[in-house]
């Protein structure tokens, strides 16, 4: 199963399998990284699953407009790789993504 | 930290409630330093869930009916050491010798209690006076009832609505998709028209439309007739009209659970009343959610406010409440609602406003109301325009901060 790489704001690295077709928001929910939030459970309106994508950036999907309004008011800083975790659905080309998890989210 | 939060962080805080206020204080007290028991007592037959997809995702047909979507990740509960107990429902409280009563028999002990008790779904009088409910006759507010309401899109073909505020509109996009004939009834001249502007109201009733779904607004229900077996067949309309329904979703608003909280002697408003730490009228006892009457700093009054993020700020607060230190400063409320293609969200509580300005930015697809109150604003509707809820969100705050 592929894999994604979490670098929390403590410094901790968690690896967690994401089956394909789950986003990166929900695997890092349910396996308890707390730095990442989900509060609207996915429907990108809180803003609480910033993460800053730190490998295949290229490969991935472009944001939404939706996304990218939401992502101008986090409460972390926003980056060119800034990014809603939870439209961020794994792919088989996505494997091993390595992404850092934005320091507040709400 | 006081030493009355010392004693009390190694004992047992018990929440009754699996929604997500109940879930997600139990997490967050966890996570802020409470290192005794906590247990989670929940009627409901399924690990706290999210809500929301009851009336969007999982009403889609196309949709697996899965399992819920969890709020926490099942083995998150032991790794946190946190109790779940499903189909526990709290039938009472002795706030003096701290303990409740559970299934009617049980008795369980707290050091803290918490109530996340959410509402219920109210009755329309016409149902409540029957002596045995009809079968076609939903509600939504639980898996078990998403469960009911997608099975009678299959079996039934003309649904009636009654009420058209978020969940009644969302049931209505998610049926026409299914399929069914769509008839919504509406007492007030236009939907949504507790909560937001002509305008909103408007646009929403003109998507509606355009798929097939029948508004009448400023109707109501003047008679049921009833078949053998006892379920509504036919439904009497104010307007004089009369139609044959196979169902009926009743989404006319939510009744606070208040009755364990009465009982126990705690104070009562539109809600359990509580401070600005979630504390009730008894020092031991928090509550939090859909359930309680709370005063907002933003708007100076005291409101009840129905919404995720109500939920877990609340519950965010409780946490730092029970375990010692600084609470986050409020945050503006917010909520969102999707029917079709269409995202809307809204921050901040309009009632009370005198001005409104309409931000469009496209033929009317994409377009946010802000509502001013004596010129500072107090509340954004933005309809597929994420720019203008999150930049409302932050001058709120400042406006009536300044
Ligand atoms: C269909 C639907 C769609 C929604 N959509 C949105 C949306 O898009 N956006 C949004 O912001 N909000 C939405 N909401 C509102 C949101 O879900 C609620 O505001 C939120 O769930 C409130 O959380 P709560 O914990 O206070 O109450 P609840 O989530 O209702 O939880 C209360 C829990 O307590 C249990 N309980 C009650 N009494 C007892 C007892 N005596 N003993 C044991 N257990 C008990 C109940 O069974 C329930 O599990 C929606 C709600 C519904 C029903
Ligand atoms: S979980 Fe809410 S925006 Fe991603």
């Amino acid at each position: 199963m592929p894999t994604v790489t979490y670098i929390c704001p403590d410094g901790e690295l968690e690896e967690v399998e994401v089956p394909v077709g789950t986003s990166i928001m929900k695997a890092a929910v349910s396996h308890g990284i707390e730095s990442i939030v989900g509060d609207c459970g996915g429907s990108a309106s809180c803003a609480t699953c910033h993460v800053y994508v730190e490998s295949h950036l290229e490969k991935l999907p472009p944001k939404s407009s939706n996304e990218d309004e939401m992502l101008g008011d986090a409460a972390s800083e926003v980056l060119p790789n800034s990014r809603l975790g939870c439209q961020l659905v794994m792919r088989d080309d996505l494997a091993s993504l390595v992404v850092r998890v934005a320091p507040e989210q709400w | 930290m006081t030493s009355e939060n010392q004693t009390a962080l190694g004992g047992r805080l018990v929440v009754v409630g699996g929604g997500t206020a109940g879930a997600e204080v139990a997490f967050a007290s966890r996570s802020a330093g409470w290192t005794g028991e906590i247990i989670v007592l929940s009627d409901e037959a399924y690990a706290p869930y999210h809500r929301p997809p009851l009336s969007k995702d999982l009403l889609k047909m196309d949709a697996v009916f899965a399992d819920p979507d969890p709020l926490k990740g099942a083995p998150l509960y032991a790794k946190k050491n946190i109790e779940l107990r499903l189909d526990s429902r709290v039938d009472g409280i002795d706030a003096t010798a701290r303990t409740l009563s559970m299934n009617a028999n049980h008795s369980l002990s707290y050091d803290r209690l918490v109530l996340a008790v959410g509402g219920r779904a109210r009755q329309l009088p016409l149902i409540a006076q029957l002596e045995t409910r009809p079968t076609n006759v939903h509600e939504l507010r639980t898996l078990d009832d998403c469960a009911r309401l997608r099975s009678c899109f299959q079996t039934g073909r003309v649904l009636m609505i009654v009420g058209a505020g978020y969940i009644g509109l969302e049931v209505a996009a998610a049926a026409v998709k299914a399929g069914q004939r769509v008839i919504l009834l509406e007492a007030a001249p236009r939907v949504l028209a507790r909560v937001t502007a002509p305008v909103v109201s408007q646009f929403f009733e003109r998507e509606h439309a355009k798929r097939g779904v029948e508004i009448l607004t400023s109707t109501t229900i003047d008679n049921l007739s009833f078949g053998a077996d006892g379920r509504v067949d036919r439904v009497a309309t104010s307007d004089g009209a009369e139609y044959q329904v196979d169902n009926l979703v009743v989404g006319v608003g939510l009744e606070p659970n208040i009755e364990l909280a009465n009982d126990a002697g705690l104070e009562i408003g539109n809600g359990i009343v509580v401070d600005d730490s979630m504390r009730t009228s008894d020092p031991n006892i928090l509550a939090l959610g859909d359930c309680v009457d709370f005063h907002s700093g933003f708007y100076d009054r005291r409101v009840r406010i129905e919404s995720v993020a109500n939920a877990v700020e609340h519950a965010r607060r409780a946490a730092i409440t029970l375990t010692g230190g600084d609470p986050k400063p409020w945050q503006v409320p917010w909520f969102w609602s999707n029917q079709y293609e269409h995202s809307l969200k809204i921050v901040g509580l309009s009632t009370g406003y005198d001005e409104t300005r309409v931000i469009d930015d496209s033929a009317g697809t994409s377009f946010a109301v802000e509502y001013l109150r004596d010129g500072r604003l107090i509340a954004v509707d933005a309809i597929n325009h994420a720019a203008a809820f999150q930049s409302g969100k932050r001058r709120i705050v400042e406006t009536i901060h300044a």
